[in-house]
């Protein structure tokens, strides 16, 4: 029975981390249409980053941020220069080609550098645990899930709480009337983007640090987001936190009482069955979008 | 005579060829001047025009004597020219508050739009009232209401109206076009482009008639609306 509550607890410490990974993925769709297949890759590039200062250059992962959000940033500045905005029509489809081929440059790049060998992020955060009903859960586990929750709270506070998020919202909601009022779609969907690339950035430093990883682990990473975020219902936040932390509790209560082999199943069973029964996830309304 | 707003001889389209066909068009201050025409005439390209949005292939816009027609939509709000497009334009999942503080969003200087907000509220009642509910949740006449009342937060001296009338009720075509007189008695000048020509001629000072990208007849409101030949093309039966 503590096993279950253990896992629980893991499943909500874990959900949180997961979420934080796709928040920006719900950003991109709900502000500029685009699903950003790439979105786990930016997070395995951005573990790889943390990976290499606290490798070669012995800066602690956690501190790091402060070199990674920025270089992440960055990424997504570039990123959406050279191919997001290029897209003018049938954006939500073409931006999956288009992304998916940004993963692919991405994972080639990250593969020439670092081969394919399996990497983790170590710190004495990471190995060092504390009991929680009889399962002794890492630290790392405790300083992602708050990092989440701040992280979060802060991209919540931007879009709800200030003049840049009152912009974003209005774009949303109706692009023409913004630009009438003197709002820059182009540039709130870039700075848009690169937000959510640079989250990527503390995404990639906790899986890094709660599995090891190569350029591969961005196919099966991608999949468990896009996930999360459908469940979510495209495009909204909240949903996306709810579905997160659901889907791993889950997770971690199968494999706990069950097998840790059946639990991969699970996640995939479970999309299956509300692609089909329930397509809009359960925030969303169907075909509309929510920031 | 200085004109406000000054269009001479302007050619401009979407690339599928000119729609505005040699327009020229200007319009004195603190009046209101309602274009009328058939489908297709070039009505809406004119708001388009004037607002930056579509620049034009050739000729020239001047407001209060400076060159516009180069500029960006942006500097033309800053210049003093706002529009409120045809259709609902408010943000529906948005309050009341938050929709007609968008409308002062190029001002960098808060307390200015607060000064305004305050302005604007005490204009128009609705702003007050329902300033915490959903722009979404209003009536189509509050809705255009409070697209009025964010066009304002700009303090404009030209503003482009493009069709108040559609998609509302009869009933309150009046208090609308009441209003907009309202402001225009306030010192703003108004352009109006209007489907409905009968209503939009009635309220109106000037009335110009348009046809393929040019200006066909333009006059005093009242002798537009007299002139049998428009009466027969554009006001007989309903015109709306």
């Amino acid at each position: 029975m503590s096993l279950v509550l253990g896992s629980v607890v893991l499943g909500i410490l874990s959900g949180g981390i997961y979420a934080l990974m796709a928040v920006g993925l719900t950003l991109s769709f709900g502000v500029l249409e685009v699903v950003n297949i790439a979105q786990g890759m930016f997070v395995i590039a951005a573990a790889y980053l943390s990976y290499a200062l606290q490798r070669y250059w012995h800066i602690d992962p956690l501190l790091g941020l402060v070199i990674t959000i920025p270089v992440m940033f960055l990424l997504g500045l570039v990123v959406e220069w050279s191919f997001i905005r290029r897209l003018k029509q049938d954006r939500v489809m073409l931006s999956i080609l288009v992304s998916w081929a940004v993963a692919l440059i991405l994972e080639g790049v990250v593969g020439l550098i670092f081969a394919d060998d399996f990497r983790s992020i170590h710190s004495w955060y990471v190995t060092a645990t504390v009991p929680v009903f009889g399962l002794y859960v890492p630290d790392i586990y405790l300083i992602g899930f708050a990092l989440a929750v701040v992280l979060m709270g802060l991209v919540y506070l931007l879009v709800y709480r200030s003049r840049f998020g009152a912009a974003l919202r209005a774009m949303v909601q109706n692009r023409e009337a913004a630009a009438l009022l003197g709002i820059d779609v182009q540039r709130i969907s870039t700075l848009t983007f690169a937000i959510a690339t640079g989250l990527t950035a503390a995404g990639g430093m906790l899986f890094g640090a709660i599995q090891a990883f190569n350029a591969d682990s961005n196919l099966d990473l991608i999949s468990r987001l896009l996930i999360i975020v459908i469940l979510g219902g495209m495009g909204s936040m909240g949903g996306a936190l709810v579905a997160s932390v659901g889907l791993l509790v889950a997770v971690n209560i199968i494999a706990v009482t069950w097998t840790p082999n059946w639990s991969t199943f699970f996640f995939f069973g479970i999309t299956i069955l509300v692609l089909v029964f329930r397509p809009q996830g359960f925030f969303g309304a169907p075909a509309a979008r929510k920031v | 005579m200085s004109h406000m707003l000054e269009i001479s001889g302007v050619y401009a389209g979407y690339g599928g060829g000119d729609i505005l066909q040699g327009l020229d068009l200007a319009l004195e201050e603190r009046t209101i001047t309602c274009i009328v025409g058939p489908n297709g005439a070039g009505k809406s390209t004119v708001m388009r025009l004037v607002s930056g949005v579509l620049h034009p292939r050739l000729g020239e816009v001047r407001f209060l004597g400076e060159r516009i027609d180069r500029k960006a939509p942006k500097q033309i709000l800053q210049a003093g020219i706002v529009q409120v497009p045809q259709n609902r334009s408010l943000f529906p999942g948005m309050s009341v508050a938050e929709n007609v503080r968008l409308g002062g969003y190029i001002l960098r200087d808060s307390a200015l739009l607060e000064r305004r907000y305050a302005e604007v509220s005490e204009l128009f009642p609705i702003v007050r009232e329902r300033a915490k509910d959903k722009a979404g949740s209003l009536s189509g006449g509050q809705q255009k209401l409070v697209e009025f009342a964010r066009s304002l937060m700009l303090d404009p001296k030209l503003l482009l109206l493009d069709e108040p009338s559609m998609g509302l009720e009869p009933r309150i075509l009046s208090q609308i076009f009441g209003v907009m007189v309202e402001m225009c008695r306030q010192g703003r000048t108004i352009l109006l482009v209007e489907q409905n020509a009968r209503l939009g001629l009635e309220s109106s000072d000037r009335g110009v008639v348009m046809e393929s990208g040019r200006v066909l007849l333009d006059g005093a409101a009242r002798s537009v609306l007299g002139d049998e030949r428009i009466g027969e093309l554009y006001l007989g039966g309903r015109a709306h």
